[in-house]
């Protein structure tokens, strides 16, 4: 390609030139669209001639001469290409709308790591008309390169579309691989690799080129290439126009990396030394040397030092031949390593070999179609497990240029290589992958945007497979949590079941002084015995109140402090229900003399056995005897006037015998009771009605002594 | 019958109004009492069903105290007492129902639910199951026996439950809704939908079923799908804060990311507490690379509660992306001794 100042054209001979290379249709409505907008909105290209800028032709010259020597440069290619663009870079602050040097600029940018400073520049010639063609392509590779692929197949495509047939058939295969690699790198980049991808900083890589990292077993000592200048004099290869490779190294101290030294010993020297391998034992380390054409030689470690450069046994090198990366199995009896060597599938292929019985190597293999490609495989790095090796490829699928690539030997077989993966391979050049002893980590090569210049050495951090996330998805699982479902918890109503009631109330009185008294007041039902209440009478007024069902005989037995219990029987009939009945009760001092009436001891007509109703009665008689102990009394029998007198006497005197029987029975002293049976000699009511003939049936008793 | 009734409680109050004052209280004897303790019980029953808890709570008093056998009383007691969180109270009214009548199924329902409610699960089984024991028809205490077995992890036991709760009434949307959640944790996911549509079908305003349903969907990647159901959930019941929570997952997973931190943001906004939401709101911070915020909200989360172990774990997650694998390490840890299987993983 010639300079930018020979190669400018005027706008038509442009637009012919296009015309020309259109062969469809399509492409030329495409190119009709593509001039009619360019014409519209398209800056002037400026020359770089005194017609544009004629008041500065001082500046002029320096442009022009700044033009002149970046093309120089240019040309020269490999590392000259970073001067060649700094060059261009002064002429275009000068001239920033010439067209071919705008391409220039960006074609620069594609070989260094700012290849995100290619697209403007590449674009901008494009608008100021440049009048080439390949400027799509270059346009392609920077979009490629910044990961935006779809552009980048949009202008391969447009590229190859706009080619002659002659050029296309030339053409067309890179152009499809470029196409490509861009749809790999749209499927590489759907599923990303977990990883962590360090530089490994400015103590380890250079602003020149820095690559081939080789790892000591222990993985504390890395060695690697770089094409730093050395000395004073630094020499450059006149090939690349790039400082010879020497071999450095940098030792791990803690987390942190040492800064790189030259490796002593005898391994570097004026010509290319670079890394190509280490021995499992880290004893022997493989070098590639580039004088003579390029070939593998080893070096052993021995009393703390790298020995002389030794060639590889004849098996493993060729005449005329470059033999680039070598591993070793880690019995040291089967070997791989890169060579260009004829027999293979095209570039730079990988062939294994492996110790016959006397030691010797036997003539070495391709690895086959499945592994290498067309184009060339490199850097190997062989697992210590002896069957996963990784390797570098810029065939099978590949997102661009060199990718790292893994491959597993089972059943006999290598099989299909699997591409590491994005973000560890990048559409540019990734190389020279060593697994770290840990399997978390290892390093490669890449240029990249975070590079320190050239090529870097990089560390990858592998994270494992996705940890999923805890998602807290909330959930109701138990509805009644939230909404308890609609219960009745509560008993249903009752229906109420009315019972005809009497009032039955009264005071409690002193029956001398009819003050009102505190008196307790039991209710017994008569038929069962039962304490229906107790209660007292209120002690203001001495009043009570009772509300009892009708139709029941029950009795009444009211006691207060010093006083005589009072007892009563009161038979509710069913015509007393509701209505109320009074009955005011005076008690008798606890006095020599008094005497009151057990009103509700019962016999039976004729007979003196107690009834069983009577007990309660008894019972307060008992109390009051017990919490008497000095009180003697004298029980009396009396009764009505039915029958004779001496039966009546009998009768009598019988029943006030089972009263103090009774008592006895209890455990009252006998002698504080006495009993004598009255007959009807005692009437306190006339014998005339039933009422009164009642009352007379009855028994009393009658302090005697106190 | 009735005027008679009425007549002799007239009579009764008039005679304790007038004579109150002056006199002891009236002294009641016999059938008389039972009927004062049964009205008091009637009223405390409507006064219950007015919602005036403390009214209710004294006729049942009266009733108890007029009628000391009056087992329905204390039962109803129990009720009234368990509403306003008298637990104790509950448990010593619902056990003395029981002891006066052993085939008492409410009363051990009831007792069940409280004691579930304390926590004691194995103790409201077995209240539940002594009420199936007495009416196997009380569909209610096969439901609540069921949402013992799942809380159980017993989802067999739960289903078996649910269903018969179901067969015995076939409009419970609750047993629905249940069955399908404990069909879920068995990974039965298409019988689960199933038994949640059922649910909403026989109550559409079911807020709860649609969430779950939503969760499912949310399980089996149809996020569309699951973003409309949390949307109906949230749209059913307003401020449904599981549901919006949800929806902001569904929107994550959509890659609306702005629209899931829309949703979290309400959550957060209405309770900056929510260590849940929290928790959430730190996943999608974490899907959008914003790794420092999204440790920031697992660590409000861990400080919120504690013993949350999915904080633990996402922020374990977060620091191995911040570069701190330390601790990454940490956090995996406490998620696994909280129980959280797989951070072991993670740690190996």
């Amino acid at each position: 390609m010639g300079g930018i100042i020979n190669k400018h054209r005027c706008y038509i001979t442009f637009v012919k030139g296009m015309i020309n290379s259109f062969k469809v249709f399509a492409g030329l409505i495409l190119l009709l669209g593509f001039l009619s907008f360019t014409e519209t909105v398209s800056a002037q290209n400026k020359e770089f001639t005194r017609a544009y800028f004629p008041d500065d032709s001082r500046g002029l010259r320096e442009a022009r001469r700044n033009v002149r020597e970046g093309d120089r440069l240019f040309e020269q290619g490999g590392g000259s290409i970073v001067a060649a663009l700094d060059y261009y870079l002064r002429a275009a602050e000068f001239n920033p709308d010439n067209a071919l040097l705008n391409m220039r600029i960006g074609e620069c940018y594609l070989s260094t790591p700012r290849v995100d400073l290619s697209v403007n520049y590449l674009e901008r010639a494009i608008e100021l008309n440049v009048p080439t063609l390949r400027v799509y392509y270059l346009l392609g590779k920077a979009y490629q390169q910044n990961y935006r692929f779809d552009e980048a197949i949009e202008q391969f495509n447009f590229y190859r579309q706009s080619l002659t047939p002659q050029e296309a058939i030339q053409q067309r295969a890179s152009i499809d691989r470029r196409i490509a690699e861009c749809n790999h790198a749209k499927q590489l980049i759907n599923e990303p690799l977990r990883v962590f991808i360090d530089n490994m900083g400015s103590s380890v890589n250079s602003e020149f080129d820095d690559y081939s990292p080789v790892l000591s077993p222990d993985g504390n000592t890395l060695y690697f290439t770089s094409r730093r200048p050395l000395g004073r004099n630094p020499r450059m290869d006149k090939n690349d126009n790039k400082y010879f490779e020497n071999i450095f190294m940098t030792r791990k101290v803690g987390e942190q990396w040492t800064t790189a030294e030259l490796l002593e010993g005898r391994i570097n020297s004026r010509t290319h030394e670079a890394t190509s391998g280490i021995s499992p034992d880290g004893q022997t380390l493989y070098v590639y040397r580039g004088d003579k054409g390029g070939d593998l030689f080893e070096s052993h470690f021995n009393k703390g030092r790298w020995g002389k450069l030794q060639k590889l046994p004849r098996a493993l090198r060729s005449r005329g031949t470059q033999e680039t990366s070598i591993v070793f199995t880690s019995d040291g009896n089967r070997v791989y390593f890169v060579s260009d060597r004829p027999g293979g599938f095209g570039g730079k292929d990988i062939w294994t070999s492996s110790r016959n019985e006397r030691g010797r190597w036997n003539e070495p293999v391709n690895l086959g179609s499945a592994v290498n490609t067309e184009y060339d495989e490199e850097s190997l790095y062989l697992a210590p497990d002896d069957v996963t090796l990784y390797f570098s490829s810029q065939g099978h699928n590949s997102m661009g240029g060199f990718d790292i690539f893994r491959t597993v030997f089972r059943n006999g077989r290598w099989a299909r290589p699997e591409n590491l993966g994005y973000p560890v391979n990048s559409p540019a050049d990734d190389l020279f992958f060593v697994m770290g002893p840990d399997d978390n980590t290892a390093w490669f090569s890449s240029m990249r945007k975070d590079n320190y210049g050239g090529s870097d050495i990089y560390q990858i951090t592998f994270l494992g497979p996705e940890k999923p996330l805890f998602i807290p998805v909330a959930n109701d699982f138990i509805a009644a949590a939230v909404r308890p479902p609609n219960i009745n918890m509560m008993e249903s109503e009752m229906e109420i079941i009315s019972v005809p009631m009497t009032i039955l109330r009264g005071k409690v009185l002193d029956d001398n002084t009819e003050e009102p008294l505190e008196a307790v007041i039991e209710l017994y039902d008569n038929e069962t015995e039962a304490l229906l209440a107790e209660f007292n009478s209120a002690p203001e007024t001495g009043e009570y109140i009772i509300s009892l069902p009708g139709g029941k005989n029950y009795a009444i037995a009211v006691q207060a402090e010093d006083y005589l219990f009072h007892s009563e029987n009161m038979n509710i009939s069913e015509s007393d229900v509701d209505r109320e009945i009074i009955n005011d009760i005076r008690l008798k001092r606890v006095e020599v003399g008094q005497s009151i009436v057990l009103n509700n001891i019962f016999f039976d007509t004729g007979a003196a056995e107690l009834r069983p109703e009577s007990y309660a009665e008894l019972g307060i008689l008992y109390k009051l005897m017990f919490e008497n102990p000095s009180l003697k009394i004298e029980i009396s029998g009396h009764t009505d006037n039915v029958g004779s007198a001496g039966l009546n006497q009998r009768l009598s005197e019988r029943r006030a015998r089972s009263v103090v029987d009774f008592l006895i029975g209890r455990g009252i002293d006998p002698e504080r009771l006495t009993y004598k049976g009255y007959g009807f000699d005692r009437p306190i009511a006339s014998n005339e009605t039933a009422e009164g003939r009642q009352m007379n049936r009855r028994t009393e008793f009658e302090i005697i002594e106190k | 019958m009735m005027k008679h009734f009425f007549l002799s409680f007239m009579m009764v109050c008039l005679f304790t109004g007038t004579l109150l004052s002056q006199v002891a209280d009236t002294v009641r004897i016999g059938r008389q009492n039972l009927m004062q303790a049964e009205k008091a019980y009637n009223d405390g029953i409507s006064l219950f069903n007015e919602s005036k808890l403390t009214e209710s709570m004294q006729m049942f008093n009266e009733a108890i105290s007029l009628r000391p056998d009056f087992f329905q009383a204390y039962y109803n007691r129990g009720v009234v007492k368990a509403e306003t969180g008298d637990v104790n109270g509950a448990l010593e009214d619902f056990r003395i129902a029981i002891d006066a009548n052993p085939e008492f199924a409410m009363a051990y329902f009831a007792r069940g639910k409280v004691l579930m409610g304390q926590g004691d699960k194995q103790a409201a089984i077995s209240d539940f199951t002594q009420t199936l024991a007495c009416n196997e028809r009380l569909y209610f205490a096969h439901y609540y026996r069921g949402t013992l077995y799942m809380k159980k992890n017993d989802f067999d036991k739960a289903i078996e439950d649910f269903t018969a709760a179901i067969n015995i009434r076939a409009d419970f949307a609750h047993a629905y809704n249940d069955r399908g959640s404990a069909r879920k944790q068995k990974g039965e996911l298409q019988a689960a939908i199933s038994d949640y549509q059922q649910a909403v079908l026989l109550d559409p305003g079911m807020a709860l079923a649609y969430n779950n349903l939503g969760s499912i969907r949310l399980e089996l990647e149809q996020y569309n799908q699951a973003h409309d159901l949390f949307t109906t959930a949230i749209n059913l019941s307003q401020g449904y804060k599981k549901a919006l929570n949800n929806r902001a997952i569904a929107n994550m997973k959509l890659g609306r990311y702005d629209m899931a931190l829309e949703d979290i943001n309400s959550v957060l906004d209405e309770n900056p507490e929510n260590y849940i939401a929290l928790t959430t709101r730190g996943m999608i911070k974490y899907r959008i690379k914003d790794y420092e915020g999204a440790a920031k909200d697992y660590t409000l989360a861990i400080r919120l509660n504690p013993d949350y172990a999915p904080a633990y774990l996402n922020r374990g997650i977060v620091r191995e992306m911040l570069r701190d694998p330390g601790g990454a390490q940490l956090d995996w840890e406490k998620a696994a001794n909280l129980g959280i299987v797989r951070a072991s993983e993670y740690l190996e």
